[in-house]
């Protein structure tokens, strides 16, 4: 999540708002976020019931992991574009700049 | 067959609409002291992309 820190004018520029989904509560994000130096960004918990979003979204694995992925909707709520990574692994930032690119 | 299970039985595709939701969110700043919110999905309908960034758990590195 921080290496979005970086990048956050380039998705202002492209009108884009960045929204991070974990099962974590809030108070647990709140204080992660303060550990990094706080983000320009919110945090979302999906933990009530746990996992649901995640779920709906096809990223909640059988043992109750969320898988790391990125979701670009559109303005009218359609899923434009779509990245799994394994949970060690960082999705490229160039590549989801690329797909809001085509939004524009 | 029941699918492994360490691997969602499914996943949604690219040209679907996106599930809307509502969930309880730090400020629009997190970690910087903005108060906490309910953010919904939807109200952002017709004003702005959404990146959506699914993570496996706070204090993960990165």
């Amino acid at each position: 999540m921080p290496s979005y820190e970086e990048d956050l004018s380039e998705f202002e520029r492209r009108n884009a708002q960045v929204l991070g989904i974990s099962t974590d509560q809030v108070f647990s994000n709140e204080a992660w976020a303060k550990s990094m130096g706080g983000l320009s960004y919110p945090l979302l918990s999906d933990n009530w019931p746990y996992g649901y979003v995640a779920a709906q979204y096809g990223v909640l694995r059988g043992t109750g992991t969320v898988e790391r992925a990125i979701f670009v909707v559109d303005k009218q709520g359609i899923v434009r574009y779509i990245d799994i990574h394994d949970i060690g692994q960082q999705p490229p930032t160039d590549k989801i700049m690329q797909a809001l690119d085509k939004l524009r | 067959m029941a699918a492994p299970p360490n691997r969602p039985v499914w996943r949604l595709s690219v040209g679907e609409e996106a599930p809307d939701f509502e969930l309880t969110a730090t400020g629009d700043a997190a970690g910087k002291g903005t108060p906490r919110k309910k953010i919904k999905l939807s109200d952002y309908r017709g004003k702005k992309n959404v990146v959506l960034a699914f993570y496996p758990a706070a204090f993960t590195p990165v």
